[in-house]
């Protein structure tokens, strides 16, 4: 059998391979939090991109092509996602949006609050 | 047979912890600048209410001619860097800069995110003949919009086609 090393490791050695191991640790755990972060809010901002583009379809469309006529500026226009419909609200969640639409003469601002299930 | 009872090496050992700081090093750079995208595309770029007001915003534009005056009855083309600044309506609506220029039109700003934003303006269609309507808001968001309506009523349709 080949003799053994006892010859050990110097304390410079142990340090600087604690310092390179602690480098790597710190990097691959915040790679792995922006992954883990990513993975958690991705799906829930996609739903609600989703929800309030729809709803402000349905509203700009409603307005313009059912009722002709647009409601007072600042006024707040509730959607009811299940159902799509406008003034109406049946889900627990809630979700708030501005919709902007010009009217001949000015920009009307209304505040969107859309009901929704999650 | 034989067997190695010698193990690793020091050194052996600190070539791969080496090995494996640069490549973490390498990816984590990669995996910030990834997730700094995601949050502006989802956060702050083309939100659906600031796309809304945009329109609203040429809505306007057009029925008071403003967008003829801005580029001279459509016929306007805006070569690279070229853009109208539009002073009307920034401080009812909080934007700190809005433009008017070419839909293939590439433009820069001063400001680096807005610089940021502008150079990754979707060009879906190549098309030579729209307008594109930037804002900047003083919320930190970035929102444009396409302008093709042909007019008949204009010299030209937009960008002097």
């Amino acid at each position: 059998m080949k003799k053994l090393n006892n010859k050990g490791v110097t304390l410079i050695e142990l340090i600087v391979s604690f310092m390179l191991v602690s480098v790597a640790i710190i990097y691959f755990f915040q790679t792995l939090y922006t992954v883990k972060d990513v993975y958690s809010t991705a799906r829930r901002e996609t739903n609600e991109f989703v929800i309030k583009d729809y709803a402000l379809r349905i509203v700009d469309a409603y307005y313009e092509k059912v009722e002709n006529t647009l409601p007072e500026s600042g006024k707040t226009i509730n959607f009811d996602y299940k159902t799509s419909s406008v003034n109406a609200c049946s889900g627990n969640d809630k979700l708030t949006t501005n919709w902007y639409k010009y009217d001949g003469s000015n920009i009307n601002t209304y505040n969107v609050t859309i009901c929704y299930t999650k | 047979m034989k067997k190695n009872n010698r193990g690793f090496f020091l050194a052996e050992t600190i070539v791969v912890i080496a090995l494996v700081t640069t490549v973490m090093a390498f990816v984590y750079p990669n995996v910030t600048s990834l997730y700094d995208n995601y949050k502006n595309r989802t956060n702050y770029y083309d939100q659906t209410e600031d796309l809304y007001l945009l329109r609203a915003i040429y809505d306007k534009l057009e029925s008071k001619d403003k967008l003829n005056e801005l580029t001279d009855d459509g016929c306007k083309v805006f070569n690279s860097g070229d853009k109208s600044e539009i002073t009307e309506y920034r401080n009812e609506y909080n934007i700190s800069k809005l433009y008017i220029t070419g839909y293939m039109t590439e433009v820069s700003d001063t400001d680096y995110n807005f610089n940021k934003y502008l150079k990754r303006l979707k060009k879906t269609t190549y098309d030579k003949a729209s307008y594109r309507l930037i804002a900047k808001f003083k919320s930190g968001k970035y929102a444009s919009i396409k302008i093709d309506n042909p007019n008949s009523s204009r010299d030209c349709n937009l960008g002097g086609k």
